[in-house]
């Protein structure tokens, strides 16, 4: 029998009633894999879904390669919603072993990045809840990799933006912040940011809209 | 000197640039820790099938011997039978809740799952 959104062929009898046919793959016969093609390179070429369907396989390859391309994004996520490192990669890890865990209950039913950030989103509503938005009292300051266009300003100003960032944030309500994240950093629309806060999709757009005004007022009386 | 509008949307956009070897070796750690059970791809759904078979071979004995029926997980006009395996159709989606819901939502969702 060949599971065909694996590649993954067993061999095992098709026409045992249910529970014998539980019996056989409980006992280990079932999870011999007799053939998986595909090596990292092939994983890397992969869409998200496609992995989580490799990874519920047993292909444990797929689940590193699913985090080399979540980790960052998850690890900054944290990080501008609690202005805490050491808890956002404490936060990330949680993520990891939840995505870990659903594998096999996985369906593709939306865009991989609405499923991964909903899992984000709880873990980090359930930390707010039981802690507040504490930023960490023994700062550790991450390196960023910035995009393109900030290329041009030196280390000493985006250090000092960074400050001013951390602080402006802070000045939102968490349901702004995590909008202004999830549609602003992680790029997320309206329409799949909706489900994951459940919100409208209209109303998403309007706190982005106020969370942006706010930001850019801050901006303005800043000296 | 501080950001304008624009510098500071690209600013928000910017990423980590390297998390730290401790969360790596937590990370790498993840799919090697499982009992040997857990290691088993499909093992829920493997499993699932024997626990019905399980429940509906328990119900049959209870209604050979009804003076022998233990209380009901679930109270309700269902008989046990349909009851039991009631219970274990609804393992399944509690168990997608642990992804898709925070904390309170999980609870008031058991909670009406489980409600009489």
């Amino acid at each position: 029998m060949r599971f065909a959104a694996t590649g993954r062929q067993v061999i095992a009898p098709t026409h045992l009633p249910p529970f014998l046919f539980t019996l056989f793959f409980a006992s280990g016969e079932g999870g011999k894999v007799v053939a998986f093609p595909g090596g990292a390179r092939d994983l890397a070429d992969l869409e998200d879904h496609a992995l989580m369907e490799r990874l519920r396989g047993g292909a444990e390859a797929a689940f590193t390669e699913l985090f080399n391309r979540w980790k960052r994004p998850l690890i900054s996520y944290f990080y501008r919603s609690i202005a805490d490192y050491q808890l956002a990669e404490d936060l990330t890890l949680q993520v990891a072993r939840k995505v870990f865990q659903a594998r096999e209950r996985y369906r593709p039913t939306a865009r991989f990045s609405s499923w991964i950030f909903q899992i984000a989103h709880n873990a980090l509503r359930d930390e707010i809840r039981r802690r507040g938005r504490q930023p960490a009292t023994e700062a550790y300051i991450p390196e960023w990799e910035y995009p393109e266009s900030l290329s041009t300003v030196g280390p000493d100003r985006l250090h000092e933006w960074e400050d001013w960032l951390e602080g402006a944030l802070a000045l939102l309500t968490d349901r702004e912040r995590e909008i202004l994240l999830l549609g602003l950093q992680q790029g997320l629309s309206p329409s799949e940011i909706a489900p994951i806060l459940k919100m409208t999709d209209n109303h998403v757009r309007v706190v982005l809209h106020t969370a942006r005004k706010r930001l850019l007022e801050h901006w303005k009386a800043s000296t | 000197m501080k950001p304008d509008p624009e510098q500071l949307e690209a600013l928000l956009q910017a990423s980590i640039r390297h998390p730290s070897p401790a969360f790596e070796a937590a990370l790498r750690d993840i799919p090697t820790r499982r009992s040997s059970l857990l290691a088993f791809p499909g093992w829920r759904a493997a499993l699932k099938p024997l626990a019905v078979a399980a429940s509906l071979t328990l119900a049959l004995l209870l209604s050979l011997d009804p003076s022998s029926s233990p209380e009901p997980v679930l109270a309700g006009s269902l008989s046990p039978e349909s009851e039991w395996v009631e219970l274990f159709t609804l393992a399944e989606p509690l168990l997608a809740l642990e992804d898709l819901a925070d904390s309170e939502t999980r609870l008031t969702l058991e909670y009406y799952a489980f409600m009489p």
